[in-house]
C-alpha cells in the first residue's frame, strides 16, 4: 500500500463524499451525534430521580418491630425503670408512653422519618421469635430480649427480605448509639473520664491526592469500557452504511467507475468512517464531562461538601488515544464490511466482531490489571488500561507510546488486510456466499 | 387435518427450514451462548482472583509515628498489621502534624508537611495526644491517618490499617471496661443480629436483580432477528407478493410467523439458561459451589422462564408488529434501539416492597414479568402476586398478540399505499415543533442547570428569557412561514375576548388551592427525601423583595414557559395532531421540563389546563395570565397569606366562560367554512 | 353455455388512488375497463407509472379497488379473493423465492397452501418437475441456481394447481436473451392449454408476437384495446410503435 502524495488528496476526498452522505443517513446521526450527546445527562437525571425516590420511599417506611420476651418480663417491658427502657426507647426514638403498642394510635408516617414502631409485645424465647417471623402479619424483626442481666439481646430478622433487611440497618445504629451512651453514663457515675475506656481513639483520615484526580479516579472504574462502547457504536452503523449499503443503494458501482485505485476509495472510506468514531468518541468525552461537572455543580451548589473537581486535563491526556482509537476501530470494522452485500450480511459480520471488542473492553474494567509493557501490545485491552491509568494520573510515557504505536500498527494492518480482501473479490473469489435474489444475479 | 391446518403447518414448516438453515444465524443464537457463558465467567473470575491475590501479597509500606502509644496497644497494632499481610514500616516524626486540627478542613501546609512525611509510603500514620486537654490520661491519643485515594496500593494499605485499628481497639476497650466496670455496661443494650437468612434465597434475590434485564437483552436480541427474517427478510426477498396471491387469508400467514418467533426465541432462552447453568455447574460463578444449591438453581432458573413466558409472547408480539413495517432488513433494525431502550426500563429492579408498588408493577407490561422472575428466582414463586402477574401479562400479550393477524394487510405490505410515511408526511409540523421542544428542553436542562447553580436568581432569569423565550420564537418562526401566517398569529398573541381572559383568571384560586392538595396527596405515595423540600432548594429565591418575587416567579415563566410551550409547540402539533393528542403531549413535555419527579404530576396537569385554555380560546394570553395568576398565588402563599377556600368556586363560572368562549369560536369557524364554499360555488 | 361467453377477466371502472408521501394523492388507475375471454392472451401495454402493476395487482386481488368492479371467472374480487385465487396464477417481475429452501420444497409448499390434496400434489410436482426439465436439480437450495432455473421454479410454482387465469407482470424485465425466449414460449404454450393469459409489458415486440389483444394503458386509463389489426385500422400506422405513440401522444379514443 503506497500513498502517494497526490492520492491522498483523492483519498480526502472520497472520505468528504462519504461523509456528506453518511450524515444524512439517520441512523448514523442517532449514534454518532445524538446518543453520545444526550445519554449522560439523561442517564444522571434519571439516576439522581430514582435515587431520591427511593431515599425519600424507605425514610417514610415505617419499621414494625416485635418484641419477645421471657413470659416472667413481658409485663416489665418497656416499663420505666426496666432494663428494656433503655433499648426501647433507643430503638423507637421516642418518650416511652409513646411506642407502646397501641394499635388504635394513628400513625404519622408523613412526618415520622425513619420512624420504628412496636406492634406488639410477646412471651417466648428463641423459638417463638422465630416461629412469629414466619407468621401472616409478621413484624419486620422481633428484638428478643434476653432473661437474667447480662444475657445477649438478639434482633432476628430476615435480611432477604428488603423489609427486614431496612429493621436491621436502622435498629442495628440505635442499638449501639445506645450501648455507647450506657458506657459513658457508667463512667460519669464512677468518676472516669470516658476517655479512659479507650486506649486510641479514631481521628479519621486524609485525601492527600488533589480534587480533580478524585474524580477522574472514580470515573475510571467506568469510563474507559463506556468510551469503547461509545466509539464502536459510533463507527458500527457508518462502517455498513459506507459499504453494504452502497451495494444495496447501487451506489457501489458508480464509485468505481471514478479513474481511481479500488484501494484509494477504501481507503477514503475508512477515513470517513473514522472521522465518524471519532466524532463520537468525542462527543462522548465531552458530554461525559459536561454531565459530570453539571452534576458536581448541581451538588456544590446544594450545599454538600464534596471535594472533586472536573478532571479536564485526564481527558485532555486521553484525547490523542481516544482518536487513535477511534481510527483503529473503524479500519477493523471496514475490513469485514467491506465484503458484505447487503445490510443484513454486514451486520451479521460485524455482530460477533463486536465480542471482540466488548470483551477486553469489559476484562479491562476489572480491577488488578495493571498496563505493562506487554499488555501495551494487545490491541483494545491495551486502550482500556491506558484510558483506565491516565485517569488515574500515572506516568508512563513508554507503556503509552507503546500503546499508541501499537494501535497505529493494528489500524494500518486492518486498511492492508481491506485492501487485499477487496482485490481478492477483484479476482472473482466470494467469501461470503449471501447472494442477493433479484433477477440479477453476480 | 383439514385444509387449513396443513396450510399453517405448511407455513409454520417453511419458516422454520429458511431459519434453520441459516448456519451461522443458528451458531450465533444457539452455539455461541454455550461457548460465551463459560468463558466470559471463567476469564472474569480469573481475573478477580489474580487481582486479589495480587492485592493481598503486596507489600505495604506504612510511615508510622506510634510513640503516644501504650506498649500494649503498640505491639498489638503492630501484629495485628502484619497478619493482614505483608507489610514494611519506617518510624517517623510526625509531631510537627499533631498540631494542625483534625477537625477543620486541612490547610497547605499541612497537606505539603504530610506528603513530605508520607514520602514513598503507601499510609502515613500519627498517633497524637490532644494537647488541648488538661492531664494525659483524660483523653486517649488520636490515630489519624494520610492516604492518596488516587493510588490502589494506598486504599489497600488504609483497608489493612482500618483492619488493624479496629482489632486494637475493639480488645483494648475490652480490657479495660473489664478493668474499670467489670462489665460492660453496653452489652446488654447490643443486639447480635440474628439473620434468618436462607442463602439459597439470598443468592436468588440477588441473582434477581439483573436476571431480568439479561432476559430482555436475550429475548430482544433473538426475538428480533427471527421477527425480521420472517416480515421485513419475506419482503426484501419478493416472496411476500407471491404469498399473498395464495388462496389463504393473510392473518394466517402473520399467525404462522409469529409462532415461528415465539418458538424460536423460547428455544434460544433456554439455550442461554442452559450455557448460564452449565457455567454454574463447572463451579465457575462464585456462590453457587455446591451441586445440591446448583439443581436448585436450576429448577428455579427453569421456573423463572417458564414465568417469564407472557413477557415473551408480548415482546414477540410487538417487534412483529414493529418489523412488519419495515421494506427492508435495515428499516427494520432502525426501530429496534428506541424499543429496545423502551423495553429496558421495566425491567429496573423495583424500590422497596411496600404493597402498592409491588401490586401495581405486577399489572403493568413487562414489568410484572420482571418481578414474578424476581419472587421465583428467590423462592416464592407459587404466591398470588407472582399468579396476578402471569395473568396480567397474558391480558397484555392477547392485546398485541390479536392485532399480528392484520399485519400482512396487501395495502400496507407493498411499496404503494403506505398510510405510515404518508401520515408521517403529514405530520412534518409536529415533528418539527417537537425536535425544536426537545433540543430546548435538553438546553434548559443542562445549560439552564448550569447557570441555576452558578447563581439561582440570576441563572433563573438568564434561562426563562435568553434561552426559553428565543427558542421559542425561533421555533414558532419556521411553522409561521410554512403556514404562511405572522409570528404572532402562530404564537397565538392575537387579539383576545376578554370572556376568554376572564375565564382563565378565574380559574387561578381553585388551580392554587388544587396544587396543594395535589400535593399533599402526592407526598404519601411519593414522600421527598429528608431535606430536599422546597426552601432548600429555592434558597436565595426566598430572599428577594416581593416584586422580585413576583417578576421571577410568576410573571417570566408565564410569559417565557407559555411561549414554548402553549405557542411554539402547540401551534405545530395542532396542525396534526386533534385535542387531546396534542394536550398531552404538552402536558407531558412540560412536566418533563421541572426536572424533577416530584414536580412532574403538578406542572403536568397545569400544563394540560393550560394548553386547554389556549385550544379553547384560540390565543395565548388566557394562558399567560393563568400561568402568571398561579405562580403569583403560590408566592403569595409562601409569603404567608392564605387563598381563602371559597374562592375554589370561582372555577366554575370560570369554566362556564371558557366553554362559552369556545362555542363563539366555533360557530366562528363554522361560519368561516359556509362562506368559503358559498364563493367557492 | 354460458360459462364459454363468460369473460375470464372483467374489469368495471377499477380505480385506485393512494397516497405518495412526496407526491400528494396520486390516481393510480382511473377507471379500466376490460374484458379478457378464456384462451385470450392480451397484452397490457404501457409506459412506468402507468399503472400496470396497479391494475395487475387489483385483478389479483392484491391490492383492493378504491372504486370498481373486478370479476376473474365471474367471481368478484372483493367479495371473495380466497375463491379467486384458486382460479389465478400470478407471476411478477419481482417475486423471489426462499432462498434456502429447494426447488421441490417450494413447490410443495405451495401446494399444499392451494389446497391441493397429498397425493395429488406429489404427482403434479412429478409432473412440473418433468415439464421443466428441473429434476437435476430439483433438490439443491433456491439459492444456488441460475436466473433461468429460478424462473423456471417460478413459473411452475404459478402453475401449480392449473389456473385458468395466468396473470404476468412484465414478466421479461431483468432476463437475459435465451430466459426471455424461454418465457415468450411459455406463454405461447398457454394457447394450446386454453389457459387466459395477462401480461404487462413496455417491449412492443413481445406484444406483436403474442398477444391476440392489446390494451395500451396511459396515466390510469385504457386509451386503446384491440387486435393488433383494430388498432393499425384505428391510428393509421403499421409499426406498433408508431401506433402506441399516436395513441399515447394523440389522446384517448376508445
Amino acid at each position: 500500500m503506497n500513498i502517494q502524495p497526490t492520492s491522498f488528496r483523492v483519498v480526502l476526498r472520497i472520505a468528504w463524499m462519504e461523509l456528506l452522505s453518511s450524515v444524512r443517513d439517520r441512523m448514523t446521526v442517532l449514534y454518532a451525534i445524538v446518543l453520545p450527546l444526550v445519554l449522560y445527562p439523561v442517564l444522571l437525571f434519571v439516576a439522581v430521580q430514582v435515587y431520591l425516590l427511593v431515599r425519600g420511599r424507605e425514610q417514610h417506611t415505617e419499621v414494625r418491630l416485635g418484641v419477645m420476651a421471657p413470659s416472667d418480663q413481658v409485663q416489665q417491658v418497656g416499663t420505666r425503670g426496666s432494663p428494656t427502657e433503655g433499648i426501647l426507647q433507643a430503638v423507637c426514638m421516642r418518650a416511652p408512653d409513646e411506642w407502646i403498642p397501641d394499635s388504635t394510635a394513628p400513625t404519622d408516617t408523613a412526618t415520622n422519618v425513619e420512624a420504628v414502631r412496636i406492634v406488639e409485645v410477646r412471651s417466648g424465647a428463641r423459638e417463638e421469635a422465630l416461629a412469629w417471623l414466619s407468621q401472616t402479619d409478621a413484624p419486620d424483626a422481633v428484638l428478643l430480649v434476653g432473661t437474667a442481666p447480662g444475657a445477649q439481646t438478639e434482633l432476628v430478622y430476615d435480611s432477604t427480605t428488603e423489609r427486614g433487611d431496612l429493621a436491621a440497618r436502622r435498629i442495628q445504629p440505635r442499638l449501639a448509639t445506645q450501648a455507647e451512651n450506657l458506657r459513658l453514663v457508667t463512667a460519669q457515675r464512677n468518676n472516669v473520664p470516658p476517655a479512659r475506656m479507650d486506649a486510641v481513639a479514631d481521628g479519621g483520615r486524609r485525601d492527600l491526592s488533589p480534587n480533580e484526580s478524585k474524580a477522574a479516579f472514580l470515573m475510571s472504574f467506568l469510563l474507559p469500557m463506556l468510551l469503547v462502547f461509545m466509539t464502536l457504536s459510533g463507527a458500527f452503523y457508518p462502517a455498513i452504511d459506507v459499504t453494504a449499503g452502497e451495494r444495496e443503494r447501487g451506489t457501489h458501482d458508480t464509485t468505481l467507475l471514478l479513474p481511481v485505485d479500488r484501494a484509494t476509495v477504501l481507503q477514503g472510506k475508512i477515513l470517513a468512517v473514522a472521522a465518524l468514531a471519532m466524532t463520537a468518541t468525542l462527543l462522548n468525552v465531552l458530554a461525559l464531562g459536561l454531565s459530570v461537572g453539571h452534576l458536581l455543580t448541581m451538588l456544590k451548589g446544594g450545599g454538600a461538601s464534596l471535594d472533586f473537581d472536573v478532571p479536564w486535563t485526564a481527558f485532555a491526556a486521553i484525547t490523542p488515544l481516544a482518536l487513535l482509537f477511534a481510527f483503529f476501530v473503524a479500519a477493523s470494522l471496514m475490513v469485514f464490511a467491506s465484503r458484505a452485500k447487503t445490510f443484513k450480511e454486514g451486520q451479521a459480520a460485524l455482530g460477533p466482531l463486536q465480542m471482540l471488542f466488548y470483551l477486553p473492553a469489559m476484562a479491562g474494567a476489572m480491577p488488578g490489571l495493571v498496563l505493562t509493557k506487554t499488555l501495551a501490545c494487545v490491541p483494545v485491552l491495551n486502550v482500556v488500561l491506558a484510558f483506565r491509568d491516565l485517569l488515574k494520573g500515572r506516568w508512563a510515557p513508554v507503556e503509552y507510546s507503546l500503546v499508541a504505536i501499537s494501535l497505529l500498527v493494528f489500524a494500518l494492518l486492518a486498511v492492508r488486510g481491506a485492501t487485499w480482501f477487496l482485490q481478492r473479490e477483484q479476482e472473482g473469489r466470494p467469501l461470503f456466499a449471501f447472494a442477493s435474489f433479484g433477477r440479477k444475479s453476480a | 387435518m383439514s385444509a387449513r391446518s396443513r396450510s399453517f403447518a405448511s407455513l409454520v414448516r417453511v419458516e422454520c427450514l429458511s431459519i434453520v438453515r441459516d448456519r451461522r444465524a443458528m451458531f450465533a443464537a444457539f452455539v455461541l451462548p454455550l461457548v460465551l457463558f463459560p468463558l466470559l465467567f471463567w476469564i472474569s473470575g480469573f481475573l478477580e482472583r489474580s487481582g486479589k491475590e495480587r492485592m493481598e501479597s503486596m507489600v505495604i509500606r506504612y510511615a508510622l509515628d506510634v510513640r503516644a502509644l501504650d506498649e500494649v496497644s503498640r505491639t498489638e497494632l503492630l501484629t495485628a498489621l502484619r497478619e493482614e499481610g505483608p507489610i514494611d514500616e519506617r518510624m517517623v516524626d510526625a509531631t510537627l502534624l499533631c498540631g494542625f486540627d483534625p477537625d477543620s478542613a486541612a490547610t497547605p501546609s499541612e497537606h505539603e508537611q504530610a506528603t513530605a512525611l508520607l514520602g514513598e509510603a503507601e499510609l502515613l500514620v500519627s498517633v497524637c495526644t490532644d494537647p488541648s486537654q488538661a492531664s494525659a490520661s483524660e483523653t486517649a491519643p488520636r490515630v489519624r491517618r494520610w492516604l492518596r485515594s488516587t493510588d490502589e496500593a494506598s486504599l489497600e494499605a488504609d483497608r489493612r490499617f482500618t483492619q488493624a485499628l479496629d482489632k486494637v481497639r475493639l480488645s483494648a476497650r475490652t480490657r479495660r471496661l473489664t478493668e474499670l466496670f467489670g462489665t460492660d455496661p453496653g452489652a446488654v443494650v447490643l443486639a447480635k443480629a440474628a439473620d434468618q437468612a436462607d442463602p439459597t434465597t439470598a443468592r436468588g434475590r440477588k441473582f434477581g436483580l439483573w436476571a431480568p434485564l439479561i432476559l430482555i437483552f436475550t429475548l430482544v436480541g433473538s426475538a428480533s432477528w427471527v421477527a425480521l427474517a420472517a416480515f421485513a427478510g419475506e419482503r426484501e426477498q419478493g416472496t411476500l407478493e407471491t404469498l399473498l396471491v395464495q388462496p389463504i387469508d393473510g392473518r394466517l400467514i402473520a399467525q404462522a410467523k409469529y409462532v415461528v418467533v415465539v418458538v424460536v426465541t423460547l428455544a434460544s432462552l433456554s439455550v442461554n439458561a442452559l450455557g448460564f447453568l452449565a457455567t454454574a455447574g463447572l463451579g465457575l460463578i462464585s456462590g453457587m459451589d455446591s451441586a445440591g444449591s446448583a439443581a436448585l438453581a436450576a429448577g428455579r432458573v427453569f421456573a423463572a422462564i417458564g414465568v417469564y413466558v407472557p413477557c415473551v409472547l408480548l415482546v414477540c408480539a410487538v417487534l412483529c408488529l414493529i418489523t412488519a413495517r419495515a421494506k427492508t432488513f435495515r428499516e427494520g433494525q432502525n426501530l429496534l434501539l428506541p424499543i429496545m431502550l423502551v423495553l429496558l426500563l421495566p425491567m429496573v429492579p423495583l424500590p422497596g416492597r411496600d404493597p402498592l408498588l409491588l401490586w401495581s408493577a405486577a399489572c403493568t407490561p413487562l414489568a410484572g414479568s420482571a418481578l414474578a422472575v424476581r419472587e421465583t428466582l428467590a423462592g416464592s414463586g407459587l404466591s398470588w402476586l407472582v399468579a396476578t402477574a402471569c395473568a396480567a401479562q397474558l391480558a397484555w400479550a392477547w392485546l398485541f398478540v390479536r392485532r399480528v393477524g392484520r399485519l400482512l394487510d396487501g395495502e400496507r405490505a407493498l411499496a404503494a399505499g403506505d398510510e405510515e410515511r404518508e401520515a408521517a408526511a403529514r405530520a412534518v409540523q409536529s415533528r418539527r415543533a417537537l425536535r425544536w421542544t426537545m433540543g430546548a428542553i435538553f438546553a434548559l436542562y443542562v445549560v439552564g442547570g448550569a447557570l441555576q447553580a452558578w447563581n439561582l436568581v440570576l441563572g433563573l432569569a438568564l434561562t426563562l428569557w435568553g434561552i426559553a423565550l428565543p427558542l421559542a420564537l425561533l421555533s414558532a418562526r419556521g411553522t409561521a412561514r410554512r403556514a404562511r401566517e405572522s409570528l404572532g398569529q402562530t404564537l397565538g398573541l392575537t387579539r383576545v375576548a376578554p370572556l376568554a381572559l376572564l375565564g382563565a383568571l378565574l380559574l387561578a384560586p381553585a388551580l392554587a388551592l388544587g396544587a396543594g392538595e395535589l400535593f399533599a396527596l402526592q407526598q404519601r405515595i411519593l414522600p421527598l427525601p429528608d431535606g430536599y423540600n422546597a426552601e432548600s432548594m429555592l434558597g436565595a429565591l426566598l430572599t428577594l423583595p416581593l416584586w422580585a418575587k413576583l417578576f421571577l416567579i410568576a410573571i417570566t415563566p408565564a410569559i417565557c414557559e407559555e411561549l414554548l410551550f402553549r405557542g411554539a409547540l402547540l401551534s405545530g402539533l395542532r396542525r396534526d395532531h386533534g385535542w387531546w393528542r396534542t394536550t398531552l403531549i404538552v402536558a407531558v413535555l412540560f412536566g418533563l421540563v421541572h426536572a424533577s419527579i416530584y414536580r412532574f404530576l403538578p406542572t403536568g396537569l397545569l400544563g394540560a389546563i393550560l394548553a386547554m385554555t389556549t385550544l379553547s380560546s384560540r390565543s395565548l394570553w388566557p394562558a399567560i395570565a393563568l400561568h402568571a395568576a398561579y405562580n403569583g398565588l403560590l408566592v403569595m402563599q409562601g409569603e404567608g397569606w392564605t387563598v381563602p377556600a371559597a374562592s375554589a368556586w370561582l372555577a366554575l363560572p370560570g369554566l362556564a366562560l371558557l366553554a362559552l368562549q369556545l362555542r363563539l369560536v366555533q360557530t366562528q369557524d363554522q361560519e368561516h367554512h359556509a362562506n368559503e364554499a358559498q364563493q367557492r360555488a | 353455455m354460458e360459462a364459454t361467453n363468460r369473460p375470464a377477466i372483467e374489469a368495471i371502472g377499477l380505480k385506485k388512488s393512494y397516497h405518495d408521501p412526496k407526491r400528494g394523492r396520486v390516481d393510480a388507475v382511473r377507471g379500466i375497463n376490460l374484458r379478457i375471454m378464456p384462451g385470450e392472451i392480451f397484452g397490457l401495454l404501457g409506459q412506468n407509472g402507468a399503472g400496470k402493476t396497479s391494475t395487475l395487482r387489483m385483478l389479483a386481488t392484491i391490492l383492493p379497488p378504491s372504486e370498481g368492479t373486478a370479476r376473474i371467472d365471474g367471481i368478484d374480487v372483493v367479495q371473495d379473493p380466497i375463491e379467486v385465487r384458486r382460479r389465478l396464477g400470478f407471476l411478477s417481475g419481482s417475486t423471489g423465492l426462499y432462498p434456502r429452501l429447494t426447488p421441490r420444497e417450494t413447490l410443495q409448499h405451495f401446494g399444499v397452501l392451494h389446497g391441493i390434496a397429498p397425493e395429488r400434489l406429489a404427482a403434479r410436482i412429478d409432473e412440473l418437475l418433468g415439464v421443466f426439465d428441473m429434476r437435476p436439480w430439483a433438490d439443491g437450495r433456491c439459492e444456488a441456481l441460475s436466473t433461468g432455473q429460478r424462473q423456471k421454479v417460478s413459473i411452475a410454482r404459478a402453475l401449480l394447481h392449473d389456473p385458468a387465469v395466468l396473470i404476468l407482470d412484465e414478466p421479461t424485465t431483468g432476463l437475459d436473451v435465451l430466459a426471455t425466449s424461454a418465457m415468450i414460449e411459455f406463454i405461447e404454450s398457454r394457447r394450446a392449454a386454453g389457459t387466459c393469459v395477462l401480461f404487462s409489458t413496455h417491449v412492443l415486440s413481445e406484444a406483436e408476437r403474442l398477444c391476440d389483444r392489446i390494451g395500451i394503458i396511459h396515466q390510469g386509463q385504457v386509451l386503446a384495446c384491440g387486435t393488433k389489426e383494430e388498432l393499425r385500422a384505428q391510428t393509421g400506422a403499421t409499426w406498433l410503435e408508431d401506433v402506441f405513440k399516436r395513441i399515447v401522444l394523440g389522446g384517448a379514443t376508445a
